[in-house]
């Protein structure tokens, strides 16, 4: 596959806006003025991006509790997202949300999700109901490795299998859930071998690659729309962070000092891209920084002006249960 | 020697009884046969006699309480007898706590009390906690009732609102602008009862009314000749029930009840006959009509009505009709109609007779004077339809208007 | 007016709100042409087809998630959930999804979804097909709670649900599905949070839910006779409640009974007898009475059984209880 130069151009500015992202809240969280849990995908950019540079902006996605990737990855605005992290009035979801439930309709962004397979049969639904209003629609379903595991995962494929709804059910395996290894958990080693059990394709990618991940991607996407049904898609990968912001030395606990620093070193998929691009003379190092610094620089201005925003009013605690 | 005076159970379905008005004190000297108290079941208002003489020593129980049959209501004894054992074993049976000061005048149940008798009484409470229901409390705020004077005649003694008001219109003036509004009498007692029980009749059977003139010149004639002979006085109203109730056995698709989805044709016929009282209608029943015959009927007709104006009818005497016959012809009424007496399921509403020129279908027609009386039947058409009426009617004027040729004495 | 059957009326409103709006569609288990185990179906796969009558395995987490995505995604879905014993399956999708989506992005999200499913006991289903656990979903903020009793609100609250953009649990009571009554032949819908008086009365206020209205009913007539005047509240739908109307009652009254057939503990009637409490303590005569099933898991002995349903003999005791 030919790749141009806007295209991974593309990909390079999104991962670059996802890792600085996630640099900020660790930043933010340390100074004490981020609340909550933060779940983030340092190290696993190349999949969210990869992906959602695959399919359309109607398209849907549903997320998990890591998901700032795949929403960034999706379009969404980065100074809504900051707000919505601070519990700002002004955030995505007012403020409501927060880090785990960060949505945004307008983009078929319909939630991250605090429950570990909780998007699952969501996706599923949103694949059916373009299935029966014949709009050609297709939804990615991110989950993790952990979630492979959980009930949703196997009734959601089976019935999207015996329907044929038009799901990419695409599995983050960063191999651990929370502290617990993916050897450990699973009956299986290659979680898409599990596709075979309910009738359709499944395909291991490299998921520090982010051109790999989006071709495959695109030709799961072009299967879908055609009706063919559901594909499930394995993205190894690995989270350069701990399981949440909190989680001792990075996740010390239960991976080696060794093997974290591997994939820092030599499978930063942000590294690699940069490295590929200059090899092909698309990019040079200067271009590079220059884009890097911007980045930094629009998120760090985006964060200055949320800070300022106010804060829900206590009035505001019984708006939007329920649709007038 | 003190007794027990219980709750009687005057009737087989009787389960509870409500002391209404007790009208003798404690204290009060009583003769055999005295009237004690009225109760209320649900069928009527009774009173209670004393079966001893002695005096009223204790009154057990509440005005408006309902209590079981058989259990305790007051003790007659002599004046120094000590009853406290009794009395003990008295509230026992009743699941009462026992009143500590049972030497105190407790004279509770006098309906017009004064204000002095009850600044005496009612400063001593009763054992524990006196309870006192919000809504009472709310009321007693409202009208400035002191809450310490009163006395709960709700479940557990607790004083609820009703309560506080009977005190407040027992003992306040009652400022004159509510009394010129209306003269108010509380729809209780035995209209309460009839009241519902019409009603409940009223909603529940889908009524349907079917007229008749009757030529009653013959039996007039007849009730003339039996004037004469003062011991054999036979009325218009024996005729009528007599008739109808030869005519039910002959035709007794009017003589059921639906109950419980059944519709139940009676073997017996039991006989209502509405009494006009005071206090509103009361219809004894004469049962086995159709067994008797007319000057049979006819005594028994003389007794009840009697005992109904005495007030003397025991609720066994109401039980059982499966047909009624309301009679206002005395009041000159030509035509009216009645309510079903459930769970009868027909009731005949006659009015008076009246001399009128008719038609005779004789073979010439001419124009005679003749005593015609208007009779109107109600039925539950639920159950009895339009042919069934009317053939019924088309015999019971037939049998009224032939006398002769039905009756056989 | 003619008669028709609870069940009959519940088809209705699922038929005409099919044919009036191609986005409503039905997911459950053996509602295709088996016609659903209550019969409620019956006839609708025939007329609308395998597309939007769909039949599914056995997922109840997935049936309630695939219906909320699709909601989610603009369709209108109702998932028939077999028994309210289920409802468990499906816990975290009902409770931590549907009831909070709106809420948690900040009203983006839309969740116009039904979940229809029955209550009650009596046919010797034991305890896992027997139970009313409504009082969950009451717990709940985010989703709407309908009983109707009788057919006549069964079809017009059941419209009501289908247009209303949010989540409803609508309760039908098994053995009401036979239950015949008066249903107008012309449109109508009953909007929700407003109760209903089915008896006016002076003496004891009666707030009943689902069949115990029946019932209670039948017990007012009896007691009018012995010449006691009882006031039956059929409040329809629980979340929202109609505290007005029961509270004006009880201030009339000064009494007042609260029978569901829920288990007695931290369930629905003392909700409703603690609101009371707060709107009307100053107009109460006795303490309020609960007629609600014995804590105990339902047993399959019907003569046991029976003790764990309140019946009218129960409603009439706490009447007299309250009165004397």
């Amino acid at each position: 596959m030919i790749y141009d130069k806007t295209l991974l151009l593309r990909m390079l500015k999104l991962m670059l806006t996802i890792r600085n992202f996630e640099l900020n809240v660790v930043d933010l969280n340390a100074k004490g003025i981020m609340p909550g849990f933060m779940h983030l995908c340092i190290g696993e950019e190349a999949v969210a991006v990869g992906a959602c540079l695959a399919i359309d902006k109607d398209d849907f996605i549903t997320s998990t509790h890591r998901g700032h990737g795949h929403v960034i990855a999706k379009g969404a605005n980065i100074e809504k997202m900051i707000a919505e992290l601070l519990g700002k009035k002004e955030g995505y979801c007012k403020g409501k949300g927060g880090s785990m439930h960060i949505a945004d309709l307008s983009l078929g962004i319909l939630g991250a999700n605090g429950i570990v397979g909780g998007g699952i049969p969501i996706a599923t639904g949103a694949g059916l109901s373009a299935k029966i209003k014949g709009n050609k629609k297709i939804a990615i379903c991110f989950f993790g490795d952990g979630a492979a595991n959980n009930g949703v995962f196997h009734e959601s494929l089976n019935l999207a299998s015996i329907w044929k709804l038009p799901v990419i059910f695409l599995c983050e395996n960063n191999q651990y859930a929370l502290s617990t290894s993916h050897k450990l958990n699973s009956s299986i080693n290659d979680i898409a071998e599990r596709a075979k059990a309910y009738n359709i394709s499944g395909i291991v990618v490299d998921g520090m690659d982010v051109k790999e991940v989006y071709s495959k991607v695109l030709d799961a996407v072009s299967e879908t729309r055609k009706g063919n049904g559901p594909v499930l898609i394995e993205a190894k990968t690995y989270r350069f962070l701990g399981h949440h912001l909190g989680d001792p030395n990075n996740g010390e606990l239960y991976r080696s000092k060794k093997e974290i620093k591997f994939w820092k070193e030599n499978r930063c998929p942000i590294k690699k891209l940069k490295g590929e691009m200059i090899a092909d003379k698309l990019l040079t190092i200067d271009e590079f920084n220059n884009i890097e610094a911007s980045i930094k620089d629009d998120i760090k201005n985006a964060t200055k002006k949320v800070m300022s925003y106010p804060l829900p009013e206590s009035k505001d605690l019984y708006c939007d249960l329920f649709t007038k | 020697m003190a007794t027990e005076v219980v709750m009687p159970k005057l009737g087989l379905t009787m389960l509870k009884g409500t002391v209404i008005k007790w009208r003798k004190l404690e204290n009060e000297l009583i003769k055999k046969d005295d009237i004690l108290c009225e109760i209320e079941t649900d069928k009527a208002v009774t009173e209670v006699e004393a079966r001893v003489d002695g005096i009223l020593r204790k009154i057990l129980v509440n005005v408006g309480e309902p209590i079981p049959v058989t259990l305790p209501i007051a003790i007659i004894g002599d004046k120094n007898e000590n009853i406290e054992k009794l009395i003990e074993e008295a509230y026992q049976k009743l699941r009462k706590v026992k009143i500590l000061e049972e030497t105190s005048k407790k004279d509770k149940f006098i309906s017009s009390a004064t204000k002095e008798k009850h600044s005496i009484e009612l400063k001593k409470q009763e054992d524990g906690f006196k309870k006192i229901s919000p809504r009472a409390r709310r009321k007693a705020a409202e009208l400035g009732v002191d809450l310490k004077l009163l006395r709960g005649s709700g479940p557990n003694q607790v004083v609820i609102e009703k309560d506080v008001i009977s005190y407040y219109q027992n003992h306040y003036n009652i400022p004159k602008s509510t009394n010129r509004a209306a003269n108010k009498i509380p729809y209780i007692g035995m209209r309460k009862i009839i009241g519902d029980r019409l009603s409940q009749s009223k909603f529940t059977a889908p009524h349907v009314y079917f007229s008749v003139s009757i030529d009653m010149s013959k039996i007039v004639e007849l009730v003339k000749n039996f004037e004469k002979n003062d011991e054999k006085k036979i009325s218009i109203n024996d005729f009528l029930i007599f008739t109808v109730a030869n005519v039910l056995l002959e035709q007794p698709y009017l003589n059921c009840s639906l109950i419980n989805e059944e519709i139940i044709y009676h073997k017996a016929i039991n006989i209502g006959m509405a009494v006009a009282l005071e206090e509103g209608l009361i219809v004894p029943v004469i049962k086995n009509v159709n067994k008797k015959n007319l000057f049979d009927l006819s005594i028994e007709t003389k007794r009840m009505a009697n005992l109904a104006r005495a007030r003397k009818l025991m609720p066994d005497d109401y039980i059982g009709g499966t047909f009624t016959i309301s009679n206002l012809g005395m009041y000159d009424i030509e035509h009216f109609t009645s309510i079903i007496n459930p769970p009868e399921s027909a009731i005949l509403a006659v009015g008076t007779i009246q001399k009128k020129p008719v038609v005779t279908k004789k073979n010439d027609e001419k124009i005679e004077i003749r005593s015609i009386m208007k009779i109107t039947l109600s039925v539950d058409h639920r159950i009895i339809d339009g042919v069934k009426v009317a053939k019924f009617l088309k015999r019971l004027k037939y049998c009224l208007e032939f006398p002769e040729r039905f009756f056989n004495k | 007016m003619r008669e028709i059957f609870y069940v009959e009326a519940l088809r209705e409103a699922l038929r005409e709100e099919m044919r009036n709006n191609p986005d409503v569609f039905l997911i459950g288990e053996d509602i295709g042409d088996y016609g659903g185990v209550f019969k409620v179906t019956e006839g609708l796969y025939k007329e609308f087809g395998a597309k939007r009558v769909r039949q599914t395995p056995i997922s109840e987490a997935t049936i309630v998630g695939t219906a909320l995505g699709a909601a989610i995604a603009g369709m209108r879905p109702i998932c028939e959930l077999m028994f309210i014993d289920f409802l468990p399956l499906a816990g975290d999708q009902i409770f931590n999804q549907a009831a909070k989506i709106k809420y948690m992005t900040g009203g983006q999200a839309k969740v116009p979804l039904v979940i229809r499913t029955n209550i009650g006991a009596g046919r010797a289903a034991a305890a896992q097909h027997s139970q009313s656990i409504h009082a969950w979903a009451c717990h709940m903020p985010g989703i709407k709670v309908v009983l109707p009793s009788n057919p006549y609100d069964a079809k017009g609250l059941l419209k009501t649900a289908i247009n209303d953009d949010n989540p409803v649990l609508f309760l039908e009571h098994k053995f009401l599905y036979r239950m015949k009554g008066e249903v107008p032949e012309e449109d109508y819908t009953i909007p929700f949070g407003e109760a209903s008086i089915k008896n006016e009365g002076t003496d004891v206020t009666v707030v009943a839910i689902s069949s115990l209205v029946n019932k209670a009913m039948n017990v007012s007539k009896k007691l009018f006779l012995e010449g006691i005047s009882v006031e039956v509240i059929d409040p329809r739908t629980l979340i929202p409640y109609d505290r007005d109307a029961v509270a004006n009652s009880v201030k009339k009254t000064g009494h007042l009974v609260v029978a569901d057939e829920g288990y007695m503990n931290c369930g629905i009637c003392s909700e409703i007898a603690m609101k009371v409490i707060e709107d009307a303590f100053f107009y109460l005569e006795a303490p309020i009475r609960r007629v609600a099933a014995p804590d105990v898991p339902v047993p399959f002995c019907p003569s046991l059984e029976k003790l764990c349903i309140p019946d009218e003999k129960d409603i009439e005791k706490a009447i007299k209880l309250c009165i004397g």
